[in-house]
């Protein structure tokens, strides 16, 4: 798949949110695609705006593109139990739909988050518990996003969370001598960082990235460039 | 322990049971394009090339969201046409800009929801004998029918339904004229 030119100059600085704060510098990048190498893309657009106690904050979802882990939803097949749990989930969520959600059960295992689905439903019932399914599912269950959740060309598709992000921000680490981490932030204030290496402060870097610089819509910013975030 | 047995039955029967219910009442999306609401027929006409659009409602009537991931137009129109046109339609909703190009991003309908969607085609003429216009060769057009396949991803699977948007050709080109 070719990439699609950006609208705006490439590698610009996001001219809201890093200005605002002074300490995350969200970055425009040209759509990321499986064609990219993650490094040579962290090289080519967030060293310049670089210093040393910088960390380089890559969404989530940039990383699993670029690691080719997106499905089409005509290529799952459907299962019983898939199609059974994603009925009790909150037709907001990525869950409530079927493919999504049996794309997560052939990564995680059926056993393992039908036994969440349980504990889940057991927790919140009996003890007034939300959240036990995603904690026990595996974090796939989190970090799934269902068809319309990404930018286009990807927006037909099922994107998984990444693979390995442990070893890839310390591959990136390697390369380029910069702190590195994989994130995932919403618009409700929610950050999670999936992997992020040695000298991260990864408190500071989570209120840094609270506000969500990056945006959740079409910003086309995966990359955060995030000032006095190291220890 | 029969009775037991019994009783483990007929809880099984039961949640079963319940779940079925559960499942009926709860129902899925049901997205529709609705080509009998289509509205604001235009043509305009350029040298050597027209547009024809018309604004349709897709409505979500079912009690779920439904993903419209795909919406495919096909053109056709009746018999052998003088001047071998190139029909390109188009579908994109009425919100978003011409200059977002016609790329259909999936898009979520909400139960309930409406989405006034702009289609239409571009009908280029590459053959024109001398004296030949644009309106000229699509009076000769003898109607235009786009056939829309909506491809919807909702609470139970992935739906496919083909619709019909049939412009009504000589009131246009009468207007246009």
């Amino acid at each position: 798949m070719a990439p699609i030119r950006a609208r705006l100059p490439l590698g610009e600085a996001h001219p809201e949110g890093g200005l605002e704060t002074g300490r995350a510098i969200p970055i425009r990048t040209h759509i990321l695609t499986p064609r990219d190498n993650l490094t040579e893309v962290v090289r080519g657009y967030a060293l310049p705006f670089c210093g040393p106690d910088s960390v380089v904050a890559i969404s989530e979802s940039a990383v699993a593109i670029v690691q080719r882990r997106y499905l089409n939803p005509d290529d799952v097949r459907l299962g019983f139990w898939a199609r059974v749990f994603s009925r009790f989930v909150d037709r907001t969520g990525s869950l409530s739909s079927p493919y999504a959600l049996q794309a997560v059960m052939n990564e995680e295992g059926t056993l393992r988050v039908t036994g969440a689905f349980l504990l889940g439903v057991v927790s919140r019932l009996l003890l007034g518990r939300k959240g036990d399914f995603y904690r026990y599912a595996g974090s796939q269950a989190s970090l799934v996003d269902d068809v319309t959740g990404t930018l286009p060309p990807f927006d037909k598709y099922i994107v998984m969370g990444p693979s390995r992000p442990r070893e890839t921000v310390d591959r990136i680490r390697r390369a380029l001598g910069l702190e590195v981490a994989i994130v995932d932030v919403n618009d409700l204030g929610g950050v999670h960082v999936l992997a992020a290496t040695n000298r991260v402060d990864v408190k500071a870097l989570t209120e840094a990235l609270r506000p969500n610089p990056a945006g959740n819509d079409d910003e086309q910013t995966p990359i955060v460039v995030v000032r006095a975030a190291t220890l | 322990m029969p009775e037991a047995l019994y009783a483990v039955g007929l809880a099984s029967f039961l949640v079963v049971g319940a779940f079925f219910v559960f499942v009926r009442r709860q129902g899925d999306c049901d997205t529709v394009l609705v080509v009998a609401k289509a509205s604001d027929f235009t043509l305009t006409v350029e040298e050597g090339s027209a547009t024809v659009s018309c604004l349709v409602p897709l409505a979500n009537r079912g009690k779920q969201d439904g993903m419209v991931v795909e919406l495919l137009c096909e053109a056709s129109h009746p018999g052998q046409i003088h001047g071998r046109p190139r029909i390109v339609p188009f579908a994109r909703p009425e919100t978003t800009s011409e200059e977002d190009g016609w790329y259909w991003r999936a898009l979520l309908v909400r139960r309930g929801q409406v989405v006034a969607l702009r289609m239409g085609a571009t009908i280029t003429f590459h053959r024109r004998e001398p004296g030949e216009n644009a309106l000229s060769l699509l009076g000769r057009l003898p109607g235009l029918v786009l056939r829309v396949h909506c491809k919807t991803i909702g609470r139970r699977s992935i739906t496919w339904r083909l619709s019909e948007l049939v412009f009504p050709w000589e009131k246009l080109t009468r207007k246009a004229a």
